[in-house]
């Protein structure tokens, strides 16, 4: 009985200091300065040059980042705004469907910083709701291990041909932003045919962009559909993956930056704003292999002139994201219909 | 014996009961934590879902569509599979590591457990690596290698999901089953060989009612977490052909429109899972005999001599080990050191590079910090909480206290982004208090979700103990908590610690919930392993789960030689 009890005492003991311990690390101190809290998607790289440089900037005002998908900050407002309020002051992300939605239900604080008139018209938002900060682009991705380049497809039109039977990866617009974002563009021009005689030469639909990208560089499924920026990078890390702009038009797709109306901090997220619109945090954008939305500013390394995409005609403008935004859930169900059932 | 004189002599005072008694005021604050932290964000969950106009619109709209319908035959189809893959695993593997002789017994039951370890859409990425339709590096190996017919094995199908959860939940039969065949009096099996029974006869006739329960209750929790689990259907259901869809992947669908009809559509069909864990006690209630011993692990226990079979059986666990669990990870492993994984197998491609990506992060360190305290904190919290709520339960003493087993299992049974919705709606500053962006928020979280896993580990063990040794104690002058501290705590210790494990593990690499609870100063390993797998190249992915790996296996082996094997899964 004695040695039962004494082994009694060491989970007691343990659980004892694992409390202390928490209390001790647990603990949280009171803010001394005003916060200012941004919700963003943007990359990693992109975070490590901007961060440091926009809270040089904004001296006086803590910077506080909450990064994570898209789709995850927006299910964190959506809980939050049902919840009676959220901490957001500025959302950066990258779905622009969302924002409009946002704006309709009078969520968004306007404001158009004088930085923003760089900004190519059909990138802005009349009222300024919301500003493009920056442009992801949709293109095609091969495996070079498998094809060469004058094998290559050279428009979206052509994956349903029998010839990429069974070798085509997309990126699944149920769980990633700028692959609903290119399912309505594409099933806009293209009509929902293309996607059904998608289905019918077994494509294979991914999740995000990055998994596209695995199954293109694993050679399961050696062409696809994802973000140029994955795509940059990737080539920098030595895969074996080749960029094709789709002659029929690389889809355009602005990520947008918005003030949440509910703000405490008006003047703090208005300064935020003028930084990242400002050549330094459009450049800033460049390290995450993006385009800023300022076309006056260069693009990634090895990419196509901004404006050259832009002219091909497959941008999400915002008169595009205005005439969808209501669409968009009938867009997933239908996608979902051809794709998953 | 010193000990025990000292407790006579101290236990002559009248014991107090009542309200006032420390027993009774653990036993409010347990009922509490379990009201606040897990009925509250899930039923404010469910009174959204009847939110509008028309109070069931959503379930109605939720009802008439088609998809929603298969969601749930594919929730059923593979929650049942996986559940009966980790009974077929788990039952033989379980007795085998703890009733026989087999060599290193003890060593390949802390193995079996590891499938628990890698959270489990990791393992899914490490068999797409070596299943996946055409480029599988198995798949390559049968038809380039050894010149198989084209008919590679996908990883991509509801086999192939079935199959992941099925093994990632063995570990709990096995464990439930390992701790339950210890306990059998070696007596009884004994009287059963003196009277001639063979030893299939002895197994099927003694030994095995007495496990049945556990195993059944294993099997029972490897379902449920199925239905639960969103990661396994999201990597791997979209690309099956036929796709395979299931609630929780539908549930994921509807929050991602972010409308609030989209969002009541999600809760309303979260309920239906809800509803899945009110029925999950009523289940294994049914579910099997009850044994009871009357002392603790019964002393002198022989292990059951395999004889001839010895070698065989050891190649046979090697071999489930190897093919379940090894080959996945020793896949993760390979793909954490190529620079690229599309450059395949060669020593050019071989590198540190994501190992040093993920390492110079400046929060990773913070990150390890973080998981580890949060898991180690929600393991003792929900084993506190759950063995409370369990000793509540078993010993009476609440007229109400057969509804606090359902409750337990809610947030068990719900997806975990609707949980963190759920504490998101509940936790900042509506409803009391504010945890928004503190370690606070997921610990909550952590703890609410795996609560249910320590509550019925500690339920099966106090369940074996006859509260007539807490009343010796008692008679004896013991306080009733300190009855159960001294008398009842030392007996279910494998239990607990068991249970701690089950929720550690878990949470050490928790992602879902993580990643929409968590604030700028407390990442952790999940969203960290979030970051890495949805941007930088996957493989920097691999690097975190094969470090998870190595941080559970090596603190385990550290528990275990400080507490001369006592301790440790």
């Amino acid at each position: 009985m004695s040695s039962a009890a004494g082994g009694a005492c060491l989970p007691r003991a343990a659980a004892l200091c694992l409390l202390a311990g928490c209390l001790a690390l647990f603990g949280c101190g009171e803010p001394k300065e005003p916060e200012l809290w941004i919700y963003t998607s943007i990359y990693r790289e992109v975070l490590d040059k901007l961060a440091p440089q926009a809270q040089a900037a904004m001296a006086g005002v803590k910077l506080r980042w909450y990064k994570a998908g898209s789709e995850e900050v927006a299910a964190r407002i959506t809980a939050e705004l049902a919840s009676g309020q959220t901490p957001a002051d500025i959302l950066m992300t990258a779905d622009p469907f969302w924002y409009q939605a946002l704006k309709e239900e009078g969520l968004l604080r306007p404001y158009r910083p004088p930085e923003a008139s760089r900004v190519p018209p059909a990138l802005t938002d009349p009222e300024g709701a919301y500003l493009t900060s920056r442009a992801a682009v949709m293109v095609i991705g091969y495996n070079a291990q498998v094809f060469s380049a004058d094998q290559a497809p050279e428009t979206f039109a052509e994956l349903t041909q029998p010839r990429w039977q069974g070798k085509v990866v997309i990126g699944d617009p149920l769980k990633s932003g700028t692959a609903l974002a290119t399912v309505a563009m594409l099933s806009n021009k293209l009509g929902w045919d293309y996607f059904k005689a998608l289905r019918a030469s077994d494509v294979v639909v991914e999740g995000g962009n990055s998994a596209v990208l695995r199954r293109i560089e694993t050679g399961d499924r050696p062409v696809g559909v994802l973000l140029l920026e994955n795509l940059l990078k990737a080539r920098e890390n030595r895969s074996p993956v080749e960029i094709v702009y789709p002659r029929d038009g690389a889809v355009v797709i602005p990520s947008p930056i918005a003030i949440v109306a509910g703000t405490d901090q008006p003047v703090a997220a208005e300064r935020f704003v003028r930084f990242v619109m400002s050549p330094e945090g459009q450049r800033a954008m460049v390290e995450g292999y993006m385009y800023p939305a300022d076309p006056g500013i260069a693009g990634p390394k090895g990419s196509a002139p901004f404006t050259r995409l832009l002219a091909m005609g497959r941008c999400l403008d915002t008169k595009f994201v205005r005439e969808m935004t209501a669409e968009r859930e009938t867009l997933k169900e239908t996608f979902g219909q051809i794709m998953f059932e | 014996m010193s000990n025990r004189m000292r407790h006579q002599t101290a236990g002559i005072k009248p014991s107090r009961s009542g309200w006032a008694s420390p027993a009774a005021l653990v036993g409010a604050v347990a009922v509490g934590l379990l009201l606040y932290f897990c009925v509250l964000p899930l039923a404010l969950l469910v009174k959204h879902s009847f939110q509008g106009g028309d109070p069931f619109a959503s379930y109605r709209l939720v009802a008439s569509r088609a998809a929603n319908w298969s969601a749930l035959k594919g929730t059923l189809t593979v929650a049942s599979g996986a559940a009966a893959i980790a009974f077929l695993l788990g039952v033989p593997l379980g007795w085998l590591v703890a009733a026989t002789d087999l060599p290193g017994a003890r060593s390949w039951r802390s193995l079996l457990a590891l499938p628990y370890v890698v959270p489990a859409y990791i393992g899914a990425v490490g068999w797409t690596y070596l299943l996946s339709d055409r480029a599988g590096w198995l798949n390559r190996l049968l038809t380039e290698g050894l010149g198989a017919p084209a008919l590679p094995v996908s990883i991509y199908s509801l086999e192939g999901i079935i199959f992941i959860e099925g093994v990632f939940f063995s570990p709990f039969v096995l464990m439930a089953v390992a701790e339950a065949v210890e306990r059998i009096d070696p007596a009884l099996e004994e009287a059963a060989r003196v009277s001639g029974a063979g030893p299939v006869r002895v197994w099927l006739d003694v030994t095995w009612p007495m496990v049945r329960r556990a195993a059944l209750g294993g099997a029972l929790l490897a379902f449920l977490g199925t239905c639960a689990s969103y990661g396994v259907p999201a990597v791997l259901g979209p690309s099956a052909r036929p796709p395979v869809s299931v609630l929780t992947t539908r549930i994921k669908g509807y929050i991602d429109l972010h409308t609030t009809g989209g969002f009541r559509q999600a809760t309303a069909l979260s309920a239906v899972l809800l509803l899945a864990a009110l029925a999950f006690p009523l289940a294994e209630r049914t579910s099997g005999s009850d044994s009871r011993s009357a002392g603790s692990r019964p002393a002198g226990r022989k292990p059951v001599a395999l004889g001839r079979w010895r070698t065989a059986a050891l190649a046979g666990v090697g071999a489930v080990f190897g093919l379940t669990t090894f080959l996945p990870i020793l896949a993760l492993l390979i793909s954490s050191l190529m620079e690229n994984v599309g450059r395949g197998f060669s020593w050019e491609n071989l590198s540190l590079v994501h190992y040093w990506v993920v390492l110079r992060r400046p929060e990773a360190g913070l990150a390890l910090r973080n998981s580890f305290l949060l898991a180690a904190s929600a393991a003792t919290l929900a084993v506190g909480v759950g063995g409370t709520l369990a000793l509540m339960q078993a010993r009476g003493g609440l007229r109400w206290g057969w509804v606090l087993t359902p409750l337990a299992w809610l947030p068990y049974a719900a997806p975990g982004t609707v949980l963190a919705i759920g504490a998101i709606l509940a936790y900042t500053g509506a409803w009391g208090i504010n945890l928004y962006g503190t370690l606070w928020m997921l610990l909550a979280a952590y703890a609410a979700k795996y609560l249910a896993l320590a509550y019925r580990m500690a339920a099966a063990g106090i369940e074996q103990v006859h509260p007539s040794m807490e009343e010796a104690a008692r008679i004896s002058g013991a306080s009733r908590l300190r009855s159960i501290l001294e008398v009842l705590v030392p007996m279910v210790r494998g239990h607990l610690v068991a249970a701690w494990f089950l929720v550690f593990m878990p949470s050490f690499g928790e992602l879902t919930m993580s990643i929409l609870l968590f604030g700028p100063d407390t990442p952790t390993l999940g969203t960290m392993l979030f970051e890495l797998q949805s941007y930088e190249d996957p493989s920097a992915a691999s690097v975190l789960a094969v470090l998870i790996v190595a941080v559970i296996l090596l603190s385990n082996a550290l528990v275990r030689r400080l507490s001369g094997g006592r301790y440790g899964i």
